[in-house]
Order: structure tokens, then C-alpha cells, then sequence
């Protein structure tokens, strides 16, 4: 017994170093599994709560700069409308146009966002209370910015496309050939797109865009601009280096994208795939 | 003791501010990533209780982990950095061995001293940090790297904020 106390009183500093490290490690563990990115608890509501502040400051200092992109915006989104009208008013007259909306838009503020990481995060001032859910994606004027990850009340957290575990398809503008798009996780300015088949034609300034094959943006949303390729002659794929069009570093006005259609289309094709051998 | 209780409060509310509300906006580049709040760790007294400097150093990255949603990177980190803390202020203790002063500062250890004491201490927390944040050893020059480039950059701003510290008293 008295061994044991010696023992104890001995090495109590580094029973207590291992004891913390198991717990860091722990969280470092839990937080690195992808499905449960953040534990958005009470602790982080107040930390959103206080990036919120910080943001409104910073927001009051760019206030006229963003006033003139919201403008820029709003003059491009008037310029669609108007155009949409004359079409309507030339052929679509007499149709029927109770179309359903099948996307809708949740506008939003980043109020915290790094570029510099690993794996990088925005954080939005939109949460459940605003109908902002897990898995719907977040797009600024440029162009695709992330995919919202965890969701408390007010706020909700994004994996941004810098995010090593992010892969969206994407597809060139203008032709049907579509690849997985994916950070490597070393230059913010550069995204890697892969399986495009290396006959179809790519020149660099070409567009990229969101596909029809994702159940989180609308098909044609730009995703970035191709940079530079390569062609991997064993595999006979492309491999295209994408500048991302958002501007990662002055990200202020998003909005969320809520596919309404969602529950249906992922429910029908559980329910296809329920048949199918393991 | 009261006062300086609240001292270090203050400098440890301080740093946590600063380093998440200004150092953790810098985003300068992936390579480049310095980190201040370790200067807690760093300045805490010579002679403080071995085990509260293990608590505060994980309780500081714990912190600093809620902010930045990071799970327990800074706080891991950290703990190891407290932990090497003794082995390293041996290492470069001056030769009259350390004072009773209360404030470990730079006129005590000689600038040489400080800048490899400080520079070690910030070369084990990068390094582990952003070990931690890969969770893998594959891009291990990645990492080596980043640690150098961000190390060297935190070393400056640990040292001027350092300096910044110890001349209130004085005044």
C-alpha cells in the first residue's frame, strides 16, 4: 500500500498528463469522424453567439462595399427577371403556371469562416429556426461555397469546398461529361477534378458547374473556372485543376438552398435499393 | 497572490480574445497559421504547480477548441506543450538558476535563452497541432513545413506581445 502511494505520488504528474491527452484525443477522434463534424452544443451556441457580435462589427466596417455587391446582384437577378417576363408574355401567356417551387433560398450571413486549415468550416447565422437542415448547400453570388454539416437554433456550420472530404460532381458547362471534384487540401486556389474521359474537349477558362446528379444544388450553378490540365494516360481521365469562382476569403451574404423535393427523392431511392443484395 | 490571480486571469481572457477574435482571422496561407494564446503557457511563473500548469494548458486549448469548432486539437496540443514545459526550463535556465520573481521575463532569462526556451516550446505545439489536425502521417513534410513557417511567425508575435506584457509593471 505504501509502494502504491509512493507510486502514485511518484508519477502523479504524468498519470495526469495522460489522463488529459486521452480525453483531447478523444475529441480530436470523435470530431474527425465526417458525419459528426461538430458537436454544436451549448459551448458552440455561445461561441456563435459571440463570433455573431464579432461579425456585426466587421460586417458595419464593409457595409459599403457589400452594399454595392447586393446591388451588383440585385441589378443581374432584375436583369433575369425582366427577361423571364417578355418570355412569358410572348409564349407562355395562356399556360398553365402553377409551376412548384422546387428550390427555395434561405439568405444568410457568414459570420465565421477560415481558408487556412485542413480542413476549413463557415459558420452561417441561420439555424433549424430559419428551416436550415443538415445537407442542404450554401452558394454565394460567385458560385458554390459549401454543404451545412450540423445545425443548432440560430446557427448552422458548413464544410466549405475547402474541406478534404467534401466531393461534389461537377460537370463542364456546355457538355455532358461530369467528374468528382475534391480539395486536396494544400492551395485554397485550387480544386482537383477528376474522371472527365480525356476525349472530351477542355480548354482552361471553361466553366465548371454543378450536375444534375446531386440532391443538394440545382443543376448550372458555376463552380469554378479550369486552371490548368493534364491527362492521366493510364487511367485515360483528365485531371483538371479548378480555381473555385467564391471568393473564399470575403464571404459575407450566402444563401442555403432548400431542395424541397429531397425527403421524396431520397426516400424513393432508399426504398429502390432495399431490394438489392448486400 | 490575489493580484497576480488576476493577472494571469487577464492575460489568459486576453489571449484567448485576441487569438480567436484577431490571429485566427489573419487565414494568411495554409503554410503560415501562428498561434499566440500559448504565451499563457509560456509566462506562467517558474515555480507554479506542475499539475495546474497540465490543467491550464488543457483547459486553455480546450478553449480555444470551442471557438474554432476543432474538437480537441489546441487543447491536446497544448497539454504536451505544458507538459515538455519543465524539461525545457531546465534546459535553459540561467546560470544563476531562476529567480523568485513572480513574472518570467525576458531580462531574467537573457533574450538568447528566451527566443530557444519560447521557440521550442511554440516548435512542440505546431507541431503536434497540426499533426493532430491531419490525423495522419502521410503528408509528414506537409506538416514539418507548416510548423516551421507558422512557428517562425508565432515566435515573433509570442516575443513582441511578451514584450508588450512586461513593461506595464514597470510604468
Amino acid at each position: 500500500m505504501q509502494n502504491f502511494a509512493d507510486f502514485l505520488r511518484r508519477y502523479s504528474q504524468f498519470i495526469l498528463f495522460l489522463f488529459l491527452l486521452g480525453i483531447s484525443v478523444f475529441f480530436i477522434y470523435k470530431n474527425n469522424k465526417y458525419q459528426r463534424v461538430l458537436i454544436f452544443n451549448a459551448a458552440n451556441e455561445t461561441a456563435g453567439q459571440a463570433y455573431s457580435v464579432y461579425a456585426s462589427a466587421w460586417e458595419y466596417l464593409n457595409l459599403k462595399k457589400n452594399n454595392r455587391l447586393l446591388a451588383d446582384e440585385n441589378a443581374a437577378l432584375r436583369a433575369q427577371l425582366l427577361a423571364d417576363k417578355y418570355k412569358i408574355y410572348n409564349k407562355w401567356m395562356n399556360s398553365d403556371t402553377s409551376y412548384k417551387q422546387v428550390y427555395k433560398y434561405i439568405p444568410a450571413q457568414v459570420i465565421n469562416n477560415s481558408v487556412d486549415k485542413a480542413n476549413n468550416y463557415v459558420t452561417l447565422n441561420v439555424g433549424r429556426l430559419h428551416g436550415v437542415k443538415p445537407d442542404m448547400g450554401i452558394i454565394s453570388p460567385d458560385g458554390v461555397v459549401g454543404v451545412v454539416k450540423s445545425v443548432s437554433d440560430h446557427f448552422s456550420v458548413g464544410i466549405s469546398l475547402l474541406h478534404r472530404k467534401l466531393q461534389l460532381s461537377a460537370r463542364l458547362r456546355g457538355s455532358e461529361f461530369f467528374g468528382s471534384l475534391q480539395w486536396q487540401g494544400t492551395d485554397e486556389s485550387t480544386l482537383i477534378l477528376e474522371y472527365i474521359p480525356s476525349y472530351a474537349q477542355v480548354t482552361p477558362g471553361d466553366t465548371i458547374e454543378t450536375t444534375t446528379y446531386s440532391s443538394i444544388f440545382p443543376q448550372g450553378i458555376p463552380i469554378g473556372r479550369v486552371k490548368s490540365f493534364e491527362v492521366d494516360a493510364d487511367e485515360g481521365y483528365f485531371r483538371i485543376k479548378v480555381k473555385p469562382m467564391a471568393e473564399f476569403r470575403k464571404l459575407n451574404t450566402v444563401y442555403v438552398i432548400d431542395y424541397t423535393l429531397k425527403q421524396e427523392q431520397t426516400i424513393l431511392e432508399d426504398e429502390a435499393k432495399k431490394g438489392d443484395p448486400e | 497572490m490575489i493580484g497576480n490571480i488576476l493577472k494571469y486571469l487577464f492575460y489568459f481572457i486576453f489571449l484567448v480574445l485576441l487569438e480567436v477574435f484577431v490571429v485566427a482571422k489573419f487565414n494568411i496561407h495554409f503554410y503560415v497559421n501562428p498561434h499566440i494564446y500559448l504565451l499563457f503557457i509560456v509566462i506562467l511563473p517558474v515555480f507554479t504547480n506542475r499539475h495546474l500548469v497540465l490543467f491550464l494548458g488543457f483547459l486553455l486549448g480546450f478553449i480555444i477548441d470551442q471557438f474554432m469548432g476543432t474538437g480537441g486539437l489546441h487543447a491536446g496540443a497544448t497539454l504536451i506543450m505544458a507538459y515538455m514545459r519543465q524539461i525545457l526550463l531546465s534546459a535553459f535556465a540561467p546560470r544563476e538558476g531562476y529567480g523568485k520573481e513572480d513574472f518570467l521575463t525576458i531580462k531574467q532569462f537573457g533574450l538568447v535563452n528566451f527566443l530557444f526556451y519560447c521557440g521550442f516550446m511554440i516548435l512542440i505545439h505546431h507541431f503536434f497541432l497540426f499533426l493532430f489536425e491531419l490525423f495522419t502521417f502521410k503528408n509528414f513534410l506537409f506538416t514539418l513545413l507548416r510548423t516551421l513557417l507558422s512557428g517562425l511567425l508565432s515566435l515573433l508575435f509570442i516575443t513582441g506581445l511578451h514584450l508588450l506584457f512586461s513593461r506595464k509593471p514597470s510604468k
